[in-house]
């Protein structure tokens, strides 16, 4: 049981902390929130989006990309390790860009392509995002699934052998859950890594978050109110994560 | 030459034939033709010292391992090594799976998967492999938990149990496939030494009721007691093999006498 007795000098700093909560809501400017808060949740809505989908379809990727580099034959394995060394070590601002204004701008030129049903997607901003992000966060959780495969002990892997057990059950039954299971705490902080590489997005026109403060700041001449509301809400974001990791966590610690 | 006859081997067949098989990882040849013939029933203690190939040899019988050249019967299927020769017949791979779940294997280190509770370690190749249902395979496993001793643990994760308990549940798992033989991989060599008593007696029990095991063990007073032939390998070639009071009272081999005097002073001359 935490005890919830306070000592002297966390009331001392409690009040401080209060007093400039109250000096901020007094002093500083928040009339502008009732006429943006459409837009803010519409920017917040992609962020979010962005962030679920992208970590879920990176970590479908890692899978492969961590097991080829794990255990796969010598190729597979070199390429997978091409790829996530060529992610890690580049900026994802450059990735983003060379998806959006290069592949962006080769599509046109393909014949049909302008005609066809896609094309409406293929012009979205958001498409390049969601790719970009993905790609990348694909890159370092495979090098994590890596490390997390190699480490499964493996008796435990020749064990489901000797029983007879087929080399993909053994993956979905055993070796795939172990792993996951011991990246869980590092996927909490890649997480919110990625929550926090979303603002790069605007810079390619998609309007998440980070875009819409963005465009409140130009259009009330307001400097900080919104780059600090923008803080609290990526801080409230980043903490929900880490909650929910932790609720995972201890309702499973095996 | 190996088909000496014990007090419980029946059956005119071997259930398992070892006929030189060879095993080499790399440069080193670690097994150097070895031929073994297992009856039904009958329990073999392979003894040795470390790097002799005794758990080489029987990761090659549950094919762990892939012997470097040889030929092994095991249960009615012959498979030639090298798999992939001019003429030879590769065995399909669900085959060998099949194959594989009737030679059932206990390790030195347990190996229980340790995200599962040990009801469900038991449970999981019953399911996964011999296709049956939760339900069956739940009143199969909780009966084997009685049986080595665990029922009041059956949720309990592995990492809570004693090196002994672990070693038991194993034992359980293994025996949840219905093995026709089991093979046992110096199956006390991680434990305390006042956990080993609680296996041992596991597995005695098991070849009082007549099972076909082989166990890699240094155990030799438990070798002595249970096994009907004691297989004593050396640098990879069997060096002396027969009844254990045959093979522990031998004076023909140099070796073995070494071994026996230097690492386990059991014999009576030793003290």
């Amino acid at each position: 049981m935490p005890s919830f007795h306070l000592p002297p000098h966390r009331i001392v700093l409690l009040l401080i902390g209060l007093v400039i909560i109250g000096l901020m809501a007094i002093n500083m400017r928040w009339d502008w929130i009732p006429a943006y808060r459409a837009d803010i949740l519409a920017g917040l809505r992609l962020t979010l989006v962005l962030l679920v989908t992208t970590s879920v379809a990176g970590f479908l990727l890692a899978v492969p990309l961590g097991l080829a580099q794990a255990a796969g034959p010598r190729p597979l394995a070199w390429l997978a390790r091409g790829y996530c060394t060529l992610i890690r070590g580049t900026p994802l601002l450059l990735q983003l860009w060379l998806l959006y204004y290069g592949l962006g701008s080769l599509f046109p030129y393909l014949p049909g392509l302008r005609d066809s049903w896609l094309w409406p997607y293929l012009s979205e901003p958001w498409l390049y995002a969601f790719l970009a992000l993905t790609l990348s966060f694909a890159g370092y959780e495979g090098e994590i699934m890596r490390g997390a495969f190699a480490r499964v002990p493996k008796g435990e892997l020749e064990a489901a052998r000797s029983l007879g057990m087929h080399p993909l059950t053994t993956l979905r039954r055993i070796w795939l859950p172990r792993a996951v299971r011991r990246v869980l705490p590092t996927l909490n902080g890649e997480l919110i890594i990625q929550l926090k590489a979303t603002p790069l997005v605007a810079t390619i026109a998609a309007v998440d978050m980070y875009a819409v403060f963005g465009r409140i700041r130009q259009e009330t001449y307001i400097v900080y109110e919104p780059l600090l509301l923008m803080a609290l809400l990526y801080l409230v974001l980043a903490g929900l994560i880490t909650l929910a990791f932790h609720a995972v966590e201890s309702r499973r610690s095996h | 030459m190996s088909s000496a006859p014990s007090k419980r081997g029946s059956g005119v067949t071997p259930v398992i034939e070892v006929n030189d098989v060879h095993k080499s990882f790399g440069q080193d040849e670690v097994l150097k033709g070895v031929s073994i013939m297992a009856y039904r029933g009958e329990v073999i203690a392979l003894i040795g010292s470390s790097g002799s190939g005794k758990s080489t040899m029987l990761r090659c019988i549950n094919l762990l391992e892939t012997p470097t050249r040889g030929t092994l019967r095991l249960l009615d299927q012959e498979i030639v090594f090298p798999q992939h020769g001019a003429q030879r017949q590769p065995i399909d791979r669900k085959k060998l799976r099949r194959l594989r779940a009737r030679l059932a294997m206990v390790f030195q280190n347990f190996n229980l998967w340790p995200h599962m509770t040990l009801e469900a370690n038991i449970m999981e190749a019953p399911i996964q492999v011999l296709r049956k249902s939760r339900a069956e395979a739940r009143d199969e496993a909780q009966a084997w938990l009685s049986r080595v001793g665990l029922y009041a643990h059956r949720h309990a994760y592995p990492d809570t149990l004693s090196g002994g308990q672990q070693q038991r549940g194993a034992i359980a798992r293994a025996l949840a496939m219905s093995p026709e033989v089991l093979l046992f991989d110096e199956p006390t060599s991680a434990l305390d030494p006042e956990l080993v008593g609680e296996v041992l007696e596991v597995i005695r029990n098991l070849a009082d009721e007549g099972r076909t095991m082989i166990i890699v063990t240094h155990e030799m007073k438990f070798a002595a007691e249970v096994a009907d032939r004691v297989i004593f390998l050396n640098q990879g070639v069997i060096e002396a093999e027969g009844y254990p009071e045959a093979v522990f009272g031998a004076t023909t081999s140099d070796r073995l006498r070494q071994f026996m005097g230097s690492a386990y002073p059991l014999n009576g001359e030793q003290q």
